[in-house]
Parts: structure tokens; sequence; C-alpha cells
């Protein structure tokens, strides 16, 4: 029953990475395509952003429940520490991503600058979601 | 006397069944003038604040030493249990400190915003020792009655804490909402007339 329940945990955390990543990733490439209205796309990311970010911090915390955590001064506790300081990291861009996008406002296009400007914010995320993941590997598989 | 008795009550009745419309025509009632507040910068800013504060936690915890023995002692249902129900007070609280008004400047003054952090922070901080010492009631009821007594005297104690911690937060987490709202700011300064289509690969 334990294992079962850890296993499902461990899948929403890595269901939960794979919504933050591959939307990071589908939001910059409708920023890219000029002629397609991008806000509904990022709107919706944003939407499942957050939600699945509480999930994957909530079961990233039930992770290291489970594993017991060795001490900071560890390699592997070192990398914890990295990590978790990465995904601060993004938890600030993306609040400014998030509330920038909700700034775009229901009426008119979206002007260029502000286009390019969501989509350095966006490919920054995919940027640092990716080295959660490798950090995440390390962690799993040393 | 008695036909002005009877149309009040035929009136409040029509209130009760369309208040909304009723409160919208007076436009007497503090309530029909606040503004909610927008359910996107709601849910944002609510699971911002979260994050930011487990991961503060977190690390804490993890720099301390800490960490592996706070989170043997919990068990993973009862941890999620507690984050979720945390998440839900903190959806609730940051509801009512945007609502009549959000979070960009000039919606309303950073003053006001960092009074309705605190005040909603100790909400959270008290709901959440609530919660705990509403469970650990019924427990003790089923299980040990003749540990109530303890339980009413962690209520107590914890509620202070709770609001004293939970203020702090508070008011910390709406500094930060703050500065990343400005931020977003500078990112997407204004929504106008000259807006194009146009896009830059």
């Amino acid at each position: 029953m334990a294992g079962a329940l850890h296993l499902l945990v461990r899948l929403a955390h890595v269901l939960g990475m794979a919504v933050l990543l591959g939307g990071a990733v589908a939001a910059w490439q409708a920023l890219r395509i000029g002629n397609r209205d991008p806000r509904p796309v990022l709107r919706r990311y944003e939407w499942l952003f957050w939600g699945a970010l509480g999930v994957s911090i909530a079961t990233g915390v039930g992770n290291l429940g489970t594993l017991g955590p060795p001490g900071p001064t560890t390699r592997w506790g070192s990398i914890l520490t990295f990590k978790l300081l990465v995904v601060a990291g993004v938890v600030v861009l993306s609040a400014v991503r998030s509330l920038a996008v909700g700034r775009l406002g229901d009426s008119g296009a979206v002007r260029s600058i502000a286009r390019g400007r969501l989509r350095v914010l966006y490919a920054a995320t995919g940027w640092a979601l990716g080295a959660i993941v490798a950090l995440a590997e390390v962690l799993a598989h040393g | 006397m008695g036909d002005r008795v009877g149309r009040d009550e035929t009136e409040s009745a029509a209130r009760a069944v369309d208040g909304s419309t009723d409160r919208a025509e007076d436009g007497s009632t503090d309530r029909a003038e606040v503004e909610p507040a927008d359910p996107f910068e709601v849910w944002t800013v609510a699971t911002f604040d979260l994050a930011a504060f487990s991961l503060v936690v977190l690390l804490a915890g993890h720099l301390s030493g800490a960490l592996a023995g706070a989170l043997t002692g919990l068990g993973t249902v009862p941890g999620l249990a507690a984050f979720g129900y945390l998440w839900a007070l903190v959806i609730v609280a940051v509801r009512w400190v945007l609502s009549g008004g959000g979070i960009a400047d000039g919606d309303r003054s950073i003053g006001s915003l960092l009074i309705r952090g605190t005040i909603g922070g100790a909400g959270v901080g008290v709901g959440l020792v609530g919660g705990g010492v509403l469970v650990g009631s019924a427990v003790a009821v089923v299980r040990a009655p003749e540990l109530l007594t303890t339980v009413a005297f962690v209520a107590v104690i914890g509620s202070v804490i709770g609001a004293v911690v939970g203020a702090v937060a508070g008011v910390a987490s709406a500094v930060c909402s703050v500065a990343v709202a400005r931020a977003s700011e500078r990112i997407v300064p204004e929504t106008g007339p000259d807006y194009s289509s146009s896009s830059s690969s």
C-alpha cells in the first residue's frame, strides 16, 4: 500500500513537471507564430502552470520524506540545495511572467515588444525547468 | 402600520430571491461596492506566495539539517492534505486581500496591500492551526477524551503563534507580490490602441 502510494506521488511529480516544461515550450512556440493571437494559449498555460507547480512542490516534499534527505554538507544535500534555489528562481520568474500575461488584456493584439519579452521569459522558464529535470535525475540516480 | 410591515416583509422576500439586483439598484451597501478580485490574479499570487513560503521553509529546514527528521514524522497523506488545506486557505486570503482593487500600480496604495496582507496572513495562520485543532479534537474524542483539555490549550497558544507567524509571512508575501507585479509592468507596460499584431521571430 505504501509502495503504491509512493509510486502515485512520484507519478504526479513527473506529470506535473511534464506540464510545466511542455507548456513552456508550447507557449514559446505560440509567441513565435506571428499570425495567431497567443493570449488564449498563454493564459491557459499560466492557469495550468501554477496548479502543476503546487502539485510538484507538494509531491516533491512527499518524495523527500520518503527518501529521508541526508545533511546539506553531503554531495546529495548540496545538489538538493542547488535544485531548491533554481526552483525558487523559476517561481519568481514565473510570477513576473504570469502577471505580465495577465496584463495583456482582452482587446487588441500583443505588441511586438511585449511579445519579444514574453518569448524570452518563456525560453528562460523552459531552460530553467530543463536544468531542474537534470538535477532531479542526478538526485534520483546519482 | 400593518400594511407597512406587510410591504417590508414582501420587499425582504424579494431581496432574498434576487439580492444581487437589489444591491446593484440600491448602491447603498458596502458589499455591492467592493470589486471582486480577478481570479487569474488571485490564482497566480496565491500559488506564488504558497510556493515561495514552502521553498523558504524547505531551504531553511534542509540547511539546518532539521528537514529529514521533520518529514519522517509526517506521513504522506497527512502531509499532502495539510498542503492542500494551506493552499485553499491562502487562495481565500489572497482573494480577500485583492478584492476592491488589484495588485497593479495605481489600483490601490501599497500601504493598503501591506495591511491587508498582514491581516490575511494572520487569518491563514489561525485557520491552519484551527484545522489542525479540529482534526486533533476529533481524534481525541474517539481515542483519548482526556486529551481534549490539552487540545484546547494547544488551540489557544497555537492560534496566537499562528497569527503572529502568519502576519509576518503575509506582509513578506505582500512585499514580494508587489515587487513581482512592478517587474511584470515593465515587461508589458500598458495595453493601448497602438498595439499591433505584428510579431518578430
